[in-house]
């Protein structure tokens, strides 16, 4: 479910907001949902023990994976989805 | 000195988890090391989720639900996952149609356009497209970013 938003003032400098609003247009999004992601992109980033963490997690998950070439797996299933979504 | 910004293509993605027969692997990880060094903000596509997952499930790799779901999870805590804005969505159909390109390629291609970010990638498509950059030429250009000059 997702979190109640909430309205906040912050002060920024003239030039900043200016920006802000140049970018989040050429995005066609607004002010509100273009910092959102601006601060859970700076809050987001993870450190470096979780990351690591996480590595390891998923390392250990695709040790006995296999030999295979990621490239051509992603490749061929963009084909299949694509193939599929043509014949729709 | 700001970040490099890097959206990883989900084949890059994968292989910072699997390396078996893969190429450009020490590459491709050490964007992640440069990720947490803060070097490279790292990002992947909401979409990178479903790919990695269908190929893992799908494809010759036969992953169990449960290791796929170890992986996602672990992927989801490495770097966030960015959701397209109408706009890129329709920079993606652009960019498709003018290469010829699936729209889930044009995507990745679209969000790193938008963002001023590069697009991390080993797919051919991409890479004849000149719309992404292989791990191998990034690598090169994170050392130099680092003050290690060239790999």
């Amino acid at each position: 479910m997702a979190a109640r938003a909430v309205k906040v003032m912050v002060s920024l400098p003239e030039d900043l907001l200016r920006r802000i609003d140049r970018r989040a247009e050429e995005r066609r999004t607004s002010r509100s949902a273009f910092l959102q992601e601006a601060a859970r992109r700076e809050l987001g980033w993870p450190d470096p023990e979780a990351i690591e963490a996480a590595l390891k997690r998923g390392r250990s998950a695709l040790a006995g994976a296999g030999s295979f070439e990621s490239a051509d797996l992603i490749r061929a299933e963009r084909e299949a989805r694509d193939a599929g979504d043509r014949r729709r | 000195m700001p970040a490099i910004d890097v959206v990883s293509d989900a084949n890059v993605a994968l292989k910072w988890f699997h390396a078996e027969g893969e190429q450009e692997v020490a590459e491709a990880r050490a964007l992640v090391d440069a990720h947490q060094a803060r070097t490279v903000a790292l990002s992947v596509l909401d979409l990178t989720f479903y790919e990695v997952g269908n190929a893992l499930l799908r494809g010759r790799a036969g992953a169990s639900a449960e290791q796929v779901a170890t992986v996602l999870e672990a992927l989801g805590a490495v770097c966030p996952a960015v959701q397209p804005s109408p706009e890129e969505r329709r920079l993606a159909a652009e960019l498709a149609e003018r290469h010829d390109l699936t729209l889930y390629d044009a995507t990745y291609a679209a969000v790193a356009e938008s963002r001023e970010a590069t697009l991390a990638t080993l797919d051919n498509e991409l890479l004849e497209a000149g719309l992404g950059t292989r791990p191998s030429e990034l690598a090169v250009r994170v050392a130099k970013a680092e003050g290690r000059g060239g790999r």
